[in-house]
């Protein structure tokens, strides 16, 4: 409870953006999106532990796109009491659950739903031409502002590494049919025009198969906000991607089991609507940054 | 009769030589001979009516025609045109005449256009120019030209001289009127700029000529002539005036054409070609609108101006120019108002006199926020530019503002000042601090740590600060783990730190924040205070084997272990920080471990053997002497007494600063009289006059000498004195002298006491005097060495320095 009270200290609960007097203390603005959006991503330094693999790095320019959510202080609130209820229905497993809208140092993070699996352009200009053409198809295909809504039931997803379970939110299937598919379609559509050949563009699914599937096999059926995260290492262990068979199997059971449970942890509709948020525009990972692309509103648009 | 050889035939030469013409009248050297005599005669008149007779006998002579004309322009040559016109005209038309006959004669044009020159004849000039062109051939055209060119050229240059560019005020009072003053009051020289427009076409002096064309204020010329042979002609190079002086002349011809859009062209095409004058073309552009009347734009030019600058001398004339041009429209605009009736013009004069008023201020006011911009223009990248431009700010909103603007622009990978952008960070976070928004402090901090730094300073700072912000907040764990992930080190840390320091920061400062001694001791420093004493060790321990330990984290370690009570331990680290540090550093780690270890009561071989190791310093040249002193106390206290005196003796011979050795002697001899008795003093005073410069042994001396009257040892006494004053100069050792002659006083008799003085005598005479030593004497002017060597030899200024007085002078007494 200090945790949460530190976190979550009086003069925060407001999700106002706009300056507020409170007493004598005035507020200031968050820490812009600007900022969060240059730096994105933090430098990868592992790679300078490791002996020079130049053929690995060679033609690399990855990217992914996404609809990023900033949850406001309630929204946090609401996400580490379902969180909590998931950690207290799980207590059997050895699963611990740890919220992704705030990182292990303490600071908050935003969380995303996926509208592809991560993708690698040859040559920096072709990551340009793929974010230029998305702005286009975007605007073409998407109408508008649309409110991003979940389903309320709480599914368990896998990595492609298959050590950590994420416990996730699914997208309203209203909306997975209607705009998460019209933005999957801009974003597939993009890569298409970008491709030179088959083999210039690689798509690394996340899809839950043991091994990694073709290109393009992330669906917006599966468009779901996570919101948590168990990591296991002994899962890897245990469950070596190449393997098949039993153990397989059973990994997928375990899934499946956890999944089951989770149909008794209520996801009442004040939490739906305290978690269902304004989608403004879509982002794109470049280099260390994110791109901002908003959709078409008839007026500036502003990031969420 | 002709009367006019009555007139000039006066003399019976005259007559001699008009009968030698009738008989000899084609011959010229008569004619020449009679010219001469009429010459040295003096009379103009007559020499001119034989020139005139002598140049019709010879119609074609261009000579004698050349001959006779020069006479007639040299007699004019100080004479004022306008009062004497009717002799220039007469010399004119002898000038027609000879034309006439010898027409083709580049020399008598030239001369017959300066003639005309001299008159100040524009259609005259202009008429025989164009006369001479015709009928010279075309190879003398050029010098048919000169003189009309030099004569333009002359009165241009005075002109431009006399000119001056109409004041500020003039031009907004101007604007006002709407009745324009200035433009009026030039005439252009058509007569020279049409002149100039024909001669360009067969000059070479392409460059000379266009300046010329430019003085003449024919506006439609210059702008034709300018756009003809140098606008966008990249082949034009002046060498005597700089091209950025024809294409302001343009510009002038242009404003004057009354050509807009091509005078906006112009200027931006000027701007473009000399970014280094963009500020004399801004200026120029604003009086250009002012001139228009059009003060709006005057002061917009001018404002656009000084937000995209980047020289400050760029900066600071658009500002002065601003500034001036606001006053003085104020003043005009007040004026105004004064004057008029007209209720709407006062509405309206009153509505733009507030509005520049306030910009005036404004612009005073935020002069240095101007000068910052600038600067920023310069070098987006300057962190410190910023910093300043963050205190500049008063609240914490605008200060946001400033920050997040300066994270947005600055490129982290272009910072040249180490650690300024991690600062800049921490203000940011601070910000948030300050306003108790922790949440948003630590995304701040957060999203700090992802830029790609170049420094490491950058980088430790963030981390140093956020988890100063977590102690703060009494979230001590919190402050542990955040340096834990800070420390965290890589796979293989010195291929990490290699690759950085080869990489000329190419690689993140990130990947080598285990080397962060700063975020090290203050990890430890909050493990220590967690009392979580298994983290402290491995903390130790790490910043042990990454080779980053201090001395101070040596010793804070081993306090660490003896607040533990760990005091094996403890000494285990002495040991470990002794082996790894240099002589001059492990002195102090002695010093704590041989102080811990005496207190610790170890066993009298363990502290002899330690003694024994620290004692070795001295060989390395560091000075060791209160080893020496605590090692013979530790004998003294074990009843030693022998060895406790031996061990100073040995630190005496060792130790190698004189001050030390000269103190540790003193406590030598007195320890040794004290625990050893006096006679056992003898062979160590011995030694120690032998050992220590004669300048510091006399005390010595004298101890011996008390020790030997002590002893009643009267001679042994004396011989040693007499061996102390022939150390030094009787003058400076007079505390031997005064004790020795109080020592005969006591003990020897007058044959003693004679050959005591005989003795000071002859070694007064004898002995060279240290002029140093007198010198600081009272009373006396002492040589100071200088501290400041002579700069082209080093190794000659250390022994320079390296003397005791260098300037000490060597008298042969």
């Amino acid at each position: 409870m200090d945790l949460l009270k530190d976190q979550y200290s009086s003069e925060e609960e407001s999700d106002e953006q706009e300056l507020v007097k409170t007493g004598s203390v005035a507020k200031l603005k968050a820490v812009p999106q600007e900022i969060l959006d240059k730096y994105h991503i933090a430098p990868n330094i592992d790679k300078y532990s490791e002996p020079m693999n130049l053929a690995a790095t060679r033609g690399k320019w990855a990217s992914f796109a996404f609809i990023e959510m900033r949850p406001s202080m309630h929204q946090r609130l609401v996400l580490d009491q379902l969180i909590r209820d998931v950690g207290a229905k799980l207590r059997a497993s050895d699963l611990n659950f740890e919220p992704l809208h705030m990182s292990e140092l303490g600071s908050p993070l935003p969380l995303h739903v996926s509208l592809s699996a991560n993708f690698s352009f040859p040559t920096a200009g072709e990551l340009d031409t793929f974010a230029k053409m998305l702005q286009i198809e975007v605007l073409q295909k998407v109408p508008g502002t649309f409110s991003l809504e979940f389903q309320p039931r709480l599914q368990v997803y896998d990595n492609v590494d298959r050590n950590a379970f994420f416990l996730a939110l699914d997208v309203a299937p209203a909306i997975k049919q209607a705009e998460i598919r019209q933005l999957r379609s801009a974003v597939e559509e993009s890569i298409e025009f970008c491709r030179r050949d088959e083999d210039d563009i690689h798509d690394h699914s996340i899809d839950a198969s043991p091994v990694r599937t073709a290109p393009y096999t992330w669906s917006h059926e599966r468009a779901h906000l996570s919101i948590a995260r168990a990591f296991n290492p002994s899962l890897a262990h245990n469950f070596p991607a190449a393997s098949s068979g039993d153990a397989w199997r059973s990994y997928r059971r375990r899934i499946d089991d956890l999944n089951e449970s989770l149909k008794t942890v209520p996801v009442g509709k004040e939490t739906l609507d305290a978690l269902k948020f304004q989608c403004r525009g879509i982002k794109l990972t470049k280099q260390r940054s994110n791109l901002w692309i908003p959709f078409s509103t008839g007026e500036d648009s502003l990031e969420p | 009769m002709d009367p006019s050889i009555t007139q000039y035939v006066a003399t019976s030469e005259d007559l001699a030589y008009e009968y030698e013409l009738q008989s000899n009248i084609e011959n010229m050297v008569v004619w020449k001979r009679y010219l001469d005599h009429r010459k040295s005669v003096g009379s103009e008149t007559a020499l001119a009516w034989v020139y005139e007779r002598c140049c019709y006998q010879f119609p074609s002579s261009r000579e004698m025609w050349m001959e006779y004309m020069q006479w007639r322009t040299a007699l004019l040559s100080t004479a004022n045109a306008v009062v004497y016109l009717e002799e220039f005209e007469k010399c004119n038309k002898l000038f027609e005449k000879a034309m006439y006959l010898c027409h083709p004669d580049p020399n008598l044009w030239e001369l017959y256009l300066r003639h005309c020159i001299r008159q100040l004849n524009m259609s005259l000039i202009r008429r025989v120019l164009n006369q001479a062109l015709r009928c010279v051939a075309l190879e003398s055209h050029i010098r048919v030209w000169s003189p009309v060119i030099e004569f333009i050229e002359t009165t241009l240059q005075d002109l431009e001289s006399g000119e001056s560019e109409p004041e500020l005020d003039a031009i907004i009072e101007e604007s006002f009127s709407s009745v324009s003053q200035t433009s009026n009051s030039i005439t252009p020289d058509i007569w020279s700029s049409h002149l100039l427009s024909r001669y360009i076409k067969i000059t070479d002096e392409l460059e000379h000529v266009l300046y010329l064309v430019g003085l003449t204020r024919d506006y439609h010329i210059i702008a034709d002539l300018y756009c003809q042979f140098i606008i966008g002609k990249m082949s034009f190079k002046p060498v005597d005036q700089p091209l950025f002086q024809f294409y302001d002349l343009y510009l002038e011809a242009i404003e004057n054409i009354g050509e807009h859009q091509q005078y906006l062209q112009a200027i931006a095409q000027c701007m473009e070609m000399f970014p280094d004058q963009s500020s004399k073309f801004v200026t120029k552009l604003s009086k250009y609108y002012l001139r228009r009347a059009d003060f709006t734009m005057a002061r917009s030019v001018l404002q656009d101006a000084l937000s995209s600058t980047t020289t400050s001398r760029a900066f600071s004339e658009v500002y002065d120019f601003l500034i001036k041009l606001l006053e003085s429209f104020v003043s005009a605009c007040i004026h105004e108002a004064q004057a008029t009736e007209d209720l709407n013009k006062q509405k309206r004069l009153d509505a733009d006199l507030s509005y520049n008023i306030d910009l005036l201020e404004h612009l005073m006011e935020t002069h240095s926020m101007l000068i910052n911009d600038l600067k920023l223009r310069q070098d987006i990248n300057d962190v410190s530019t910023w910093t300043e431009r963050i205190s500049m700010c008063s609240s914490p909103e605008e200060k946001l503002e400033v920050y997040t603007d300066a994270i947005l622009k600055i490129d982290p990978l272009k910072v040249s000042q180490p650690g300024a952008l991690g600062r800049l960070w921490c203000g940011y976070a601070q910000l948030y601090n300050d306003t108790n928004q922790i949440i948003s402090a630590r995304e701040a901090f957060d999203r700090g740590l992802r830029v790609p730094y170049k420094f490491l300073q950058d980088i430790e700072i963030i981390w140093q600060k956020w988890a100063e912000m977590e102690v703060n907040c009494g979230r001590v764990p919190d402050a542990v783990k955040l340096l834990e992930a800070a420390l965290s080190l890589p796979r293989f840390p010195e291929m990490v730190l290699e690759k950085y320091n080869s990489g000329k920061g190419s690689v993140p400062a990130k990947a080598i924040t285990f080397t962060s001694t700063k975020l090290w001791s203050f990890y430890i420093d909050l493990l220590e205070a967690s009392s979580d004493i298994a983290k402290t060790l491995e903390a130790y321990e790490k910043l042990i084997a990454l080779k980053l330990a201090t001395p101070l984290h040596f010793l804070n370690y081993a306090q660490f272990l003896q607040g533990q009570q760990n005091w094996n331990g403890s000494f285990k680290i002495y040991e470990r920080a002794i082996t790894i540090f240099p002589a001059e550093t492990s002195f102090e780690l002695w010093s704590f471990y041989l102080k811990d270890s005496l207190e610790q009561s170890r066993p009298t071989e363990t502290i002899r053997e330690l003694f024994e190791q620290a004692l070795s310093l001295a060989q390395n040249g560091i000075d060791c002497a209160p080893f020496f002193i605590q090692y013979s106390d530790f004998e003294h206290s074990q009843g030693l007494d022998k060895r406790s005196v031996g061990i100073l003796t040995r630190g005496c011979m060792e130790i190698k600063d004189e001050a030390s050795k000269v103190k540790l002697w003193a406590l030598c001899l007195d320890r040794c009289k004290e625990y050893l008795g006096l006679e056992s003093a003898r062979s160590l005073y011995e030694k120690c006059i032998q050992t220590l410069p004669n300048s510091k042994v006399i005390a010595f001396v004298l101890g011996f000498a008390q020790i030997e009257e002590s002893l009643s040892n009267i001679e042994r006494a004396r011989a040693v004195m007499n061996y102390g004053a022939h150390l030094l100069h009787p003058a400076a050792n007079v505390s031997l002298w005064d004790f020795w002659s109080d020592f005969e006083l006591r003990h020897g008799d007058k044959t003693s006491y004679k050959e005591m003085l005989r003795m000071k005598r002859e070694l007064n005479d004898t002995m060279k005097i240290s002029t140093e030593e007198v010198s600081k004497q009272t009373g006396n002017i002492q040589f100071v060495s200088s501290t400041v060597g002579v700069k082209n030899d080093s190794s000659h200024d250390k022994d320079f320095l390296n003397t005791s007085n260098p300037e000490e002078i060597s008298l042969d007494i």
